[in-house]
């Protein structure tokens, strides 16, 4: 029997195919960056952890499962594994760069941009603080500010977006 | 001696403490904020008491609180731990206004060596270099005029504190409206002081520090140095003691010069003169820090001696047991710092739940930790989840048995800088002991996931095929079981009875 299986990780998704017959397993791994690949191991999967013997080696694995997606530990590497249900149809969702968010859980501790207002490269538009730390969010190239999404004081999490801004604005002299 | 103890912080410092008043048969009492109810260090204590929600202005901050909670419990002194209240001078001054034993020095002498600027001008009374630049600025007005002063390159500091908050480098004119408004901001949110001083930029430098024991009575010695040049932020991910570039010759001056300022000040407590080294030999002193360090652990490896011990035993009037001819150093010990933050993204503080955390039991491996698992590791504090330290007869067998240490510890559920660790302990530049401060930020670090890609994603695969089988098998076997579809035990997924 075949399984198939989407996982995202830094920002690739696999395509992978696992065939099983007892402690014989293939893996057949397509991901569009690289050429499609295939390894074949003996393994077996005790409580969290998983013990591989492939053609690289010897690998001692430990897994964790949370609600999207699977942590995975191996020899001091860590790496997250998420889970891609609707991955058929769905393109690459690109982040949009006009969108500016948050690097990190934290708070908002102080907004420099009203919408409308102009920025140039590298301006400040946001403040935030995590662990007594300030974080600048600067924009990448000069705009027009479309929409500001937080206020000062606004406890935000990763990846949220906090300012959106207008196309990039070309210098006028510039023809 | 004390009988009870209260323990003013939280994490894998508190931990650490309660550790060494168990094996002294003193009482302990925690501390702990509104999330931190089940945190490790309030299961480490024999008392716990709530002082607080999470913000820490409102919980680890909050001196009455504290006070409070020490009065209530009837705990005869306080041990501050690192970072929160521990080089807070009136927290000093209420413990001792109170009849409560602050574990560290008198209010007095703190004033005196806990502020950079007051530090400073009693160094360079004493004859002891200090880096050159300007102490005296409150205002944007003095900064800009101690920056042309001085020259750029220079550096920002807090002058009320370290730990790196509202350090800023500042290379260029134009970047210093922001960097002194930043600094100030960032200065007085972490000690609610606002003073900044001005240094000079030295480059490449180490980063080098004297530990210090001074008892009541006047006697002062010296247990060495840690180098800490490995940072990030200005903030120290990798600390080893002895350091690879101090000779017997220069450990001995610049011991000397430490133990000057702590018999100059009356210092009484473990202490922390730190230095920069620079690229031609000569020292400069930075700054003392009045408490103990989070990286005080290399130097316990390689003394053999408990510095948190030594704390109560001085807090508590004995005179030390030590001199500085007792002091050997053995061997070389090298800590790492676990840190919730993501190597990839900037080093930005991570947040999770831990859902499996398995630490390695080798030869010379300490673990000094602040997390359990199921825990949820929020933003409200010090990233800082543990510190693995390895000791060895050299530095090169302490390297090793530090790499195997990491690699075998297994921290599942967000994201951390344990590959990384890796990577610098492996790095050439570490292996050789050319560490410098500047090493971690001005280095292009590669992604070190490829060779690591297929048994991974075999392994994954594998979880998760095999749970969903399981999963499957799981649901079938309820619905047989289930009577009453609308059951609220229907939602409730599977269980099972513990013990």
């Amino acid at each position: 029997m075949q399984k198939k299986i989407h996982l995202k990780n830094r920002d690739r998704i696999y395509e992978l195919a696992l065939e099983s017959k007892g402690v014989h397993h293939r893996l057949s791994i397509k991901e569009p960056s690289m050429p499609e690949t295939t390894i074949q191991a003996d393994a077996s999967l005790q409580a969290d952890q998983a013990f591989l013997t492939t053609q690289q080696g010897r690998f001692v694995c430990a897994v964790a499962q949370d609600a999207n997606g699977i942590w995975v530990g191996c020899q001091g590497h860590v790496e997250y594994f998420e889970i891609e249900r609707k991955v058929v149809h769905k393109k690459t969702e690109a982040k949009a760069d006009n969108e500016l968010r948050a690097p990190m859980t934290g708070r908002v501790i102080s907004v420099r941009v009203q919408p409308g207002q102009t920025v140039q490269a590298g301006d400040v538009v946001a403040i935030l603080e995590a662990m007594k730390m300030e974080f600048r969010i600067e924009a990448p190239y000069a705009a027009q500010i479309e929409k500001v999404t937080c206020r000062q004081g606004d406890l935000v999490d990763l990846g949220q977006v906090l300012v959106t801004l207008g196309a990039p604005l070309v210098a006028q002299n510039k023809k | 001696m004390f009988k009870k103890i209260l323990v003013a912080n939280r994490s894998e410092i508190a931990v650490r403490i309660f550790r060494t008043l168990r094996e002294l048969g003193i009482q302990s009492v925690a501390v702990y904020s509104e999330p931190d109810a089940q945190a490790p260090h309030v299961l480490a204590a024999d008392d716990a008491v709530l002082i607080g929600p999470a913000p820490a202005r409102e919980s680890y901050l909050k001196i009455s609180a504290i006070l409070d909670a020490a009065r209530k419990t009837g705990a005869q002194a306080i041990h501050p731990g690192y970072g929160f209240l521990s080089e807070n001078s009136s927290f000093a001054q209420a413990c001792e206004q109170a009849g409560i034993a602050f574990i560290g020095p008198t209010a007095d002498s703190m004033r005196k060596l806990g502020d950079k600027r007051a530090a400073r001008e009693t160094a360079q009374q004493l004859g002891v270099p200090t880096v050159p630049g300007v102490n005296e600025c409150d205002t944007s007005e003095q900064i800009r005029a101690a920056v042309h002063q001085v020259g750029l390159p220079i550096l920002l500091k807090a002058s009320a504190g370290g730990g790196g908050k509202g350090m800023r480098l500042i290379h260029q004119e134009s970047e210093l409206d922001e960097a002194i408004q930043a600094s100030q901001r960032e200065a007085l949110s972490a000690f609610g002081d606002s003073r900044l001083m001005v240094e000079k930029f030295v480059s490449p430098a180490r980063h080098i520090e004297v530990q210090l024991l001074s008892d009541a009575h006047g006697n002062v010695i010296a247990l060495g140095e840690r180098e800490c040049s490995l940072q990030r932020r200005y903030q120290k991910i990798i600390e080893e003691s002895p350091s690879a570039a101090v000779s017997s010759e220069l450990r001995e001056k610049i011991q000397e010069a430490a133990c000057k300022l702590a018999r100059a000040t009356g210092y009484r407590n473990a202490g922390t003169a730190e230095f920069l080294l620079g690229p031609d030999g000569n020292f400069y002193f930075l700054e003392v820090n009045t408490r103990l360090q989070v990286e005080h652990p290399v130097t316990e490896c390689v003394t053999g001696l408990d510095l948190v011990r030594k704390q109560i035993e001085i807090a508590a009037g004995e005179k030390l047991s030590l001199q500085q001819k007792d002091i050997l150093l053995r061997g070389h010990a090298i800590e790492a710092r676990l840190y919730a933050e993501d190597p990839s993204n900037r080093f930005l503080p991570t947040t999770g739940k831990i859902l499996k955390l398995r630490w390695p039991t080798l030869p010379g491996v300490r673990i000094d930790s602040g997390i359990r698992e199921g825990q949820e590791i929020l933003t409200h504090y010090d990233p800082l989840l543990a510190k693995v330290i390895a000791w060895g007869l050299d530095r090169e067998q302490a390297r090793q048995r530090l790499i195997q240490a990491l690699r075998e510890t297994v921290l599942l559920g967000l994201v951390t800088n344990q590959s990384f660790l890796v990577q610098l302990l492996e790095d050439d530049s570490f292996k050789n002991g050319k560490t410098f401060i500047h090493t971690v930020e001005s280095t292009m670090w590669d992604d070190p996931e490829e060779e690591w890609k297929e048994p991974m994603l075999l392994t994954a695969a594998l979880a998760l095929s095999s749970r969903t089988q399981r999963d499957r098998n799981a649901r079938a076997e309820d619905r047989v079981m289930s009577k009453d579809p609308h059951s609220p035990w229907e939602s409730l997924g599977r269980w099972r009875m513990l013990g």
